[in-house]
């Protein structure tokens, strides 16, 4: 008996340890001394997106530029991107993370930054005509930039991390086979849910064996990213899967949780109506891509809601092997609504990519090697470092960027005013060029690729072109609203219990699109519907309503506070005087 | 065994016949179908017309495949650490489980120790403080974080155990009485004896190695990417699509670049051949093995 109470005694204490063994924290590295100059050392995380290699080692060119321009050397852990999220995470528990993270997304930095993992970016670093990050904020507008901080800042008022630019204005809208539209005499593509259902009625009627609609989720987010133009239709935000709330862009009126409303309901009937005629594809809420493929090719495919810039590869996906095979893929600024006396709804994507880099909590303990950091940041939001980073180097650029460029290794020249790759390498935007054998900056030059945007003619010649031709389109729409992001902002114990309810409704949710869908159960029938709403009440629907209202309120107030006083401080920073001082002098005097 | 010609006894065959071939068709057939796949064209692929030959069959995937750096070390590395760990695995198993099979006066300590290797079937200290041993020992980019922590598995060291248990004790007596000591009675006399569990738990330590892609992930960094097994390379070939798709979603500004179907499969296909060609080898040990403590007394 007394040897049972050791070993139990022991085998618990083991395990005790082993579970203690996991706190633990790291210690950052500081600086060398190179040449008379201090030079700051960073360890990075950053994910690859392929197989294809970096050059390594501090002697290739992207090494010796930021060393000679910013005092910056990097030590990179590069991790493939589907294990990012877990191979990051764990690296905060065991206490050994990067000095600098890149591409987490929003989400991940706010909760760190909970868990006071992150350091905050100092305000000073993004307040004022002089700060120090001046070129990456003014990647946006001045308008443009308070909103971007209102979005992207954590509960406590503190940026833990860098957001992207979103150059892409508008990506989203209705592709169609046109030649089989013209075969059939439809003129133009429907403008509300009736028309909608009278153009896919008769495509059915002359093709009855194929698919009308079809469409690969974004992702795995929800069965539901598929049929996100049909929310739009009901005036539900694209991406009301993950954000839940929206204020209607004309009413101003605040939904606290759209997919439950009546609107969500008619949305609902729809999906079913048009499933129920056999226009939509069966498999719409699990298809990927490659099936996707596989039904452009087969001719099972008319209509998808889909990106504008992918036109080139549908049709080249339809077509096959078959050259002669006609196709004929295009996309419409018409976007479908079912309210058209009320205007229509699409998607104005947002005014930046919620990802960038991040610092982890201790850098801030030495502000010089913070700040050498943050200068580096700010240089590739420069056309320069934005020129650097998608086309390296010119043979005529300054001595210190062509330093460690091999002869003959010079990747692109200037032809007719515009950036050009030369022979050799690899252009994204050139199907031409061989991605497999073709030289790239990260191999050559050991370049990090595009931070916070892609060089402007790079980016008009991938997609660009289309998507300000999509954005233009849609402003010449009559009565055409987009939603606009909203701020909300969590302490720690509202977020834990966000995260609990969203799992839990979102669950039970997307158990109801699809069950919606198929019919098992009717929209139509109050029971029904009666039934979801219950359930979804039983998940925490009304605490969830409650607790982003609460947020919302209490968000917008933090906000309105925020402005006046950056307000304030830029005042302050140009001389002039604030509204605050302003309105105080009077009564001052 | 008597012929039993009865009209019931001859239906019953015909349905038993008709049962094993429609389940070798239901096994077969996804391994023919990737094999397909990969011979036949994308365009073939993606208009729906392969479904078991290959159409416009070429090579291209293969020679990709043998051309590129990746798939080949990968394939390499994993043969490595799958015979690696096997036989590293079969030596600490079968030299723990042998003493723990035998009497408790013979061996010290048999009931902590025994205790001890059942404790961790229930019991596991989670991915974190592995992750502090493993960093700790200096293990972390090396071959080893992927063997030593998994080196001995409790359940295949009680299969070990019950087999050895069914070994006469009197063997052992009659080879002291000869004057063999422990060693050379484990060596000559016990492992002889035990081929078909060995090759039965080597069978299950050699699968588990060969589709090991987690501890590759959590312990190798790209700086020894040379070091990553094939598996844990499909599983990015694998992902390339849901990332790709969740990239342009997220607006991400680097393009991923996806790997066409045919390269996919005949990647797939090349991680079965080695699983395939090891199986008729040990069968008629398996059948034995598996067998191995589900009888007693």
């Amino acid at each position: 008996m007394k040897l049972k109470k050791i070993v139990a005694l022991a085998t618990s204490a083991v395990m005790a340890v082993s579970l203690l063994a996991s706190c633990g924290s790291s210690s950052t590295q500081g600086h060398i001394e190179q040449d008379g100059k201090t030079i700051y050392t960073y360890y990075l995380n950053m994910y690859t997106q392929d197989s294809k290699g970096y050059a390594e080692g501090q002697d290739t060119n992207f090494a010796q530029l930021i060393r000679e321009k910013f005092n910056v050397q990097l030590e990179y852990d590069r991790i493939p991107r589907g294990d990012w999220e877990t191979k990051t995470n764990l690296s905060y528990a065991v206490g050994n993370e990067a000095d600098v993270t890149t591409g987490g997304k929003e989400p991940q930095y706010k909760k760190w930054a909970s868990e006071d993992y992150l350091a905050p970016i100092p305000q000073e670093a993004y307040t004022g005509d002089d700060c120090i990050l001046k070129d990456w904020k003014a990647l946006w507008s001045e308008e443009d930039f308070k909103d971007v901080l209102a979005l992207a800042k954590s509960s406590d008022g503190e940026l833990y991390y860098l957001p992207t630019l979103r150059q892409e204005k508008a990506q989203m809208c209705w592709d169609y086979r046109k030649d089989i539209f013209d075969q059939l005499g439809i003129t133009e593509f429907p403008k509300t849910v009736d028309e909608l259902y009278d153009v896919c009625a008769k495509l059915k009627a002359a093709y009855p064996d194929k698919i009308i609609i079809s469409c690969n989720g974004m992702g795995t987010t929800s069965p539901g990213s598929a049929i996100t133009g049909f929310f739009q239709a009901y005036w539900i935000p694209e991406l009301i899967l993950t954000q839940h709330s929206y204020v209607d862009p004309v009413t101003g009126e605040y939904v606290p949780y759209a997919l439950t409303t009546d609107a969500a309901r008619e949305m609902y009937k729809t999906i079913k109506r048009f499933n129920d005629a056999g226009f939509i594809d069966k498999e719409i809420f699990s298809i990927d891509k490659d099936t996707f493929s596989s039904r452009l090719a087969q001719d099972n495919c008319f209509i998808t809601y889909n990106y504008v810039y992918n036109i080139d590869d549908f049709n080249k996906k339809t077509k096959g092997t078959n050259a002669d095979k006609t196709s004929n893929w295009t996309w419409t600024a018409n976007m479908i609504t079912a309210y058209p006396e009320k205007g229509t709804i699409y998607k104005r994507d947002p005014l930046y990519s919620n990802w960038g880099p991040a610092f982890s909590e201790g850098i801030e303990e030495d502000m010089d090697r913070y700040n050498a950091l943050l200068e580096m940041f700010n240089w590739f939001a420069t056309e320069e470092g934005q020129l650097y980073n998608t086309f390296g180097v010119k043979e005529t650029d300054p001595e210190e960027i062509k330093a460690g460029v091999a002869p003959g290794n010079f990747s692109y020249s200037m032809v007719d005013g515009e950036p050009k790759y030369n022979p050799g390498w690899y252009d994204e935007s050139n199907p031409e060029t061989d991605q497999d054998k073709d030289k790239r900056l990260t191999t050559e030059y050991g370049s990090m690729g595009s931070q916070f945007a892609k060089e402007q003619h790079m980016f008009d010649n991938i997609r660009g072109k289309e998507v300000e031709a999509l954005y233009n389109a849609f402003q010449a729409q009559p009565n055409y609203y987009y939603f606009d992001q909203i701020p909300m902002r969590y302490d720690e114990d509202e977020e834990q219990r966000f995260a609990d309810l969203e799992i839990a409704l979102n669950a039970k949710r997307d158990e109801y699109i699809q069950r919606f869908f198929t019919g098992d159960v009717d929209p139509n029938n109050d029971a029904d519907w009666n039934m979801y709403i219950s359930d979804m009440n039983k998940v925490g629907l009304q605490e969830f309503i409650e607790l982003q209202t609460t947020v919302y309120e209490r968000t917008k107030e933090a906000i309105e506070k925020e402005e006046a006083e950056m307000a304030a401080a830029e005042g302050k920073d140009s001389g002039e005087e604030s509204p605050a001082e302003a309105s105080e002098a009077p009564a001052a005097e | 065994m008597v012929k039993d010609n009865s009209l019931s006894s001859i239906i019953l065959d015909i349905v038993i016949y008709v049962f094993l071939i429609l389940l070798m068709i239901v096994i077969l057939y996804p391994i023919v179908y990737i094999f397909s796949v990969s011979l036949s064209s994308s365009a073939a692929f993606d208009a729906g017309e392969v479904w078991l030959w290959p159409v416009q069959p070429n090579l291209e995937a293969y020679k990709e495949i043998v051309t590129g750096k990746t798939v080949p070390m990968s394939f390499l590395q994993a043969v490595i650490n799958t015979i690696l760990y096997t036989v590293l695995s079969l030596a600490f198993t079968t030299t723990l489980a042998y003493p723990l099979s035998r009497a408790k006066e013979r061996v010290p300590f048999h009931g902590l120790i025994t205790k001890l290797v059942v404790f961790t079937m229930f019991f596991s200290a989670g991915m974190i403080p592995v992750y502090l041993i493993v960093q700790k020992m200096h293990l972390l980019n090396t071959r080893w974080a992927l063997i030593l922590p998994a080196v001995i598995s409790t359940y295949n060291l009680v299969v070990m155990r019950s087999f050895f248990e069914g070994v006469p004790v009197e063997l052992e007596e009659a080879a002291f009485i000869d004057g063999a000591n422990e060693l050379t009675i484990f060596y000559k006399i016990i492992l002889p004896l035990s081929k078909a569990a060995l090759a039965t738990v080597g069978l299950f330590y050699g699968v588990y190695m060969w589709n090991q892609w987690f501890s590759a992930m959590l312990y190798l960094s790209d700086r020894v990417k040379n070091l990553y097994p094939l598996q844990y390379i499909i599983r990015q070939i694998v992902m390339e699509n849901q990332l790709a798709a969740e990239a342009a979603a997220a607006g991400e500004l680097t393009t991923v670049q996806v790997s066409t179907a045919s390269l996919k499969y005949a990647t797939l296909f090349i991680s079965i051949v080695p699983m395939l060609c090891v199986y008729p080898f040990i069968q008629k040990y398996f059948v034995k093995g598996v067998m191995v403590g589900s009888v007693k007394g």
